[in-house]
């Protein structure tokens, strides 16, 4: 099992796949281990990436530093597994926390990776977002990791998929248990609740980026994906149809396929985000379409963009 | 304020309005109050209705028992209420928990009542539902009205909402336990996870019924309120644009209007439901719309259920970026 040290800190990290070629480096979300990504992982090396995936420090069985973990830390722990990778196209895709985290390697870092994909991500904490995360930072702290997942889970996945797996759901908490250490996950929960906005730095980031979000997200919902869109200068955002926060997990192959999709385009020089919005297909292979034209993609039913507002000379001329 | 005898139980309501006019009958959600109402009780007098609100049992000042409440007994006291109100049209609304109650009434009284307004209402419960519901007892049990509260706010309204109140916070939530009793609000959760869906006894209402859901709700999420719309037979759905789950408190004024055209509709024959699904205005006095027609109503995206024939190819022209 392969280890990076970090300053006085091992990090636990796995590469799957070709050694050369395109690589693909997966950040974590909060409650998550690297063997969460394994269906992900599959799909990209049957595409021919190598992916790297890693436990965040106080996740699965990196450290656990019990106080004091820093989100700069996070940042430092993707930058060192980047650096092991070498001279070739590096793609960098985040989910939710860690898309935070990888939005500031490229802030910082944009000349050494090649695009990014944040998916349920965000650039600044508003009111409800803050609330959520407060309240579940208290759930952590009253009732330890079994009540956050608790928390967590109706909040990440539809009804469809927590029906179908309700026999996996037990084992999910269980695993989470053992992955999580109550202490770890609390700092890392804090490191996130003293958030300082990154949206005046988006720019910097000057990489093809493809935003990924749920269609149905509401944790981390179509306005903060709409802000990444906004000030990332070569990003479109991708909705996919009938997700949640947590699609990786859900629909862990379709979502491979778009970062796959992704890669491709950039590697082939036929990338253009131009803050386009566009919809997913619900199947691997199916197209992506253009968001309906016309209709205000901030919304959660059909409504009509405001056509701009006629004065009224001309408004006299029109009727 | 007045006082009425349920069973063994004493229930604080409240008339306001006209003492001729029709009644309108508001059921609270679980940690409300008859005060909540405040802005419907004006509008709705204002509009010539007189208006019942009351504390369900376990809430405000009616009795609190500690113990035991079932559903049945939450709909017995709206049984109650109704008794007092006289042989005039009454109509009935309820918000979310409280709407469950007002559906549950009108399937066996319709013909005690002239039309119903249940609000993010729910007559299953959907396993994210029942999850959340679940995970909000237990966070009653473990941090007390105030962590509950903490988990409530941001599921209940928006976030400009939020917003534009974050200094007005503490004081709501003091007000919250003020008026709500752990042990009686713990039992008034515990009725509703002994939940039987009453899906299937949805056509027995027989009321005119207008469906309010707010378009961000994901706490009871549009395919429970269309589950409504498809049972009960004179009902239409109206999506109320922007807002989430208690919609009653960030748009009373926008609500208010609803339900008063609602019942005057009713009263004047014009009301047809027909299973129809519509869009609220913005404001009080726009005009409700019908949802654009061959979009899919259950999706956050304007998408149509099949394409025409003709467009995957100007679709495959566009492709630029993936």
């Amino acid at each position: 099992m392969p280890w990076l040290e970090c300053d006085s800190r091992r990090i636990h990290y796995e590469l799957a796949g070709p050694p050369s070629g395109p690589a693909y480096v997966l950040v974590n979300g909060l409650t998550q281990y690297v063997r969460l990504w394994h269906p992900f992982r599959d799909a990209l090396v049957a595409k021919g990436f190598q992916v790297a995936s890693f436990d965040m420090l106080g996740q699965g069985q990196s450290d656990k530093p019990s106080l004091f973990i820093h989100q700069d830390d996070q940042v430092a722990v993707l930058g060192r597994l980047i650096d092991k990778l070498g001279d070739r196209p590096i793609f960098v895709a985040g989910i939710s926390f860690g898309g935070v985290v990888a939005l500031r390697y490229a802030i910082d870092h944009g000349d050494r990776i090649a695009g990014l994909v944040p998916m349920s991500s965000f650039a600044e904490i508003p009111a409800q977002l803050f609330m959520f995360g407060s309240a579940l930072r208290t759930a952590l702290v009253l009732g330890g990791t079994a009540f956050l997942q608790d928390l967590l889970f109706p909040m990440n996945f539809s009804g469809e998929w927590l029906h179908s797996m309700q026999h996996l759901i037990d084992l999910a908490r269980h695993r989470g248990w053992l992955a999580n250490d109550v202490y770890a996950l609390q700092n890392l929960m804090e490191s996130f609740l003293e958030f300082e906005p990154l949206t005046e730095q988006l720019p910097a980031i000057r990489v093809p980026t493809m935003i990924l979000t749920g269609e149905y997200d509401f944790l981390t919902p179509r306005p903060l994906q709409e802000s990444l869109r906004a000030n990332i200068p070569d990003s479109a955002l991708v909705i996919i149809p009938r997700a949640y926060h947590a699609f990786t997990l859900e629909k862990p192959v379709l979502t491979a396929y778009l970062a796959t999709r992704f890669a491709e385009d950039v590697m082939a020089g036929r990338w253009r985000g131009n803050g386009t919005i566009w919809v997913a297909p619900e199947n691997v292979g199916g197209e992506l379409v253009p968001f309906p034209e016309g209709f205000d993609h901030m919304r959660a039913i059909p409504v009509r963009t405001q056509a701009p507002e006629l004065a009224p000379q001309q408004k006299a001329t029109a009727s | 304020m007045a006082t009425l005898t349920s069973g063994p139980r004493q229930i604080r309501y409240e008339l306001d309005g006209p003492a001729e006019g029709p009644v309108w009958v508001l059921v609270n959600g679980l940690t409300q109050y008859i005060k909540i109402w405040e802005p419907f009780r004006e509008a709705l007098a204002g509009k010539g209705f007189r208006v019942a609100t009351f504390d369900l049992l376990g809430q405000g000042n009616s009795d609190k028992p500690s113990l035991f409440i079932e559903m049945d007994d939450q709909v017995s006291v709206l049984r109650d209420i109704v008794a007092e109100l006289g042989q005039g049209p009454v109509f009935l609304g309820g918000i979310s928990f409280g709407a469950v109650i007002a559906l549950r009434y009108a399937i066996t009284h319709s013909d005690k009542i002239t039309g119903l307004a249940p609000m993010s209402a729910f007559a299953e419960l959907s396993p994210q539902l029942l999850m959340l519901g679940q995970a909000l007892r237990a966070g009653l049990i473990l941090g007390g009205t105030s962590y509950l509260q903490d988990l409530l706010f941001p599921m209940n309204v928006s976030d400009a909402y939020i917003t534009e109140r974050l200094d007005k916070l503490a004081d709501a939530k003091r007000k919250g336990w003020l008026v709500n009793d752990l042990y009686a609000l713990q039992n008034l959760m515990e009725s509703f996870l002994d939940f039987e869906p009453f899906t299937a006894q949805l056509p027995a209402i027989r009321v005119p019924t207008m469906i309010l859901n707010g378009e961000f709700d994901f706490l009871t999420p549009r395919k429970l309120h269309d589950s409504l719309r498809t049972h009960i037979p004179d009902s239409a759905l109206v999506i109320v644009p922007r807002v989430y789950h208690a919609f009653t408190l960030e748009k009373p004024a926008l609500t208010a209007d609803l339900l008063a055209r609602f019942a005057e509709d009713v009263m004047a024959g014009r009301w047809q439901g027909k299973g129809s699904v519509l869009i609220a205005p913005e404001e009080p006095g726009g005009e409700i719309i019908p949802f654009p027609a061959g979009y899919d109503h259950l999706r956050a995206l304007p998408l149509q259920p099949k394409a025409p024939a003709g467009v995957h190819a100007s679709i495959d022209a566009l492709r630029g970026p993936l």
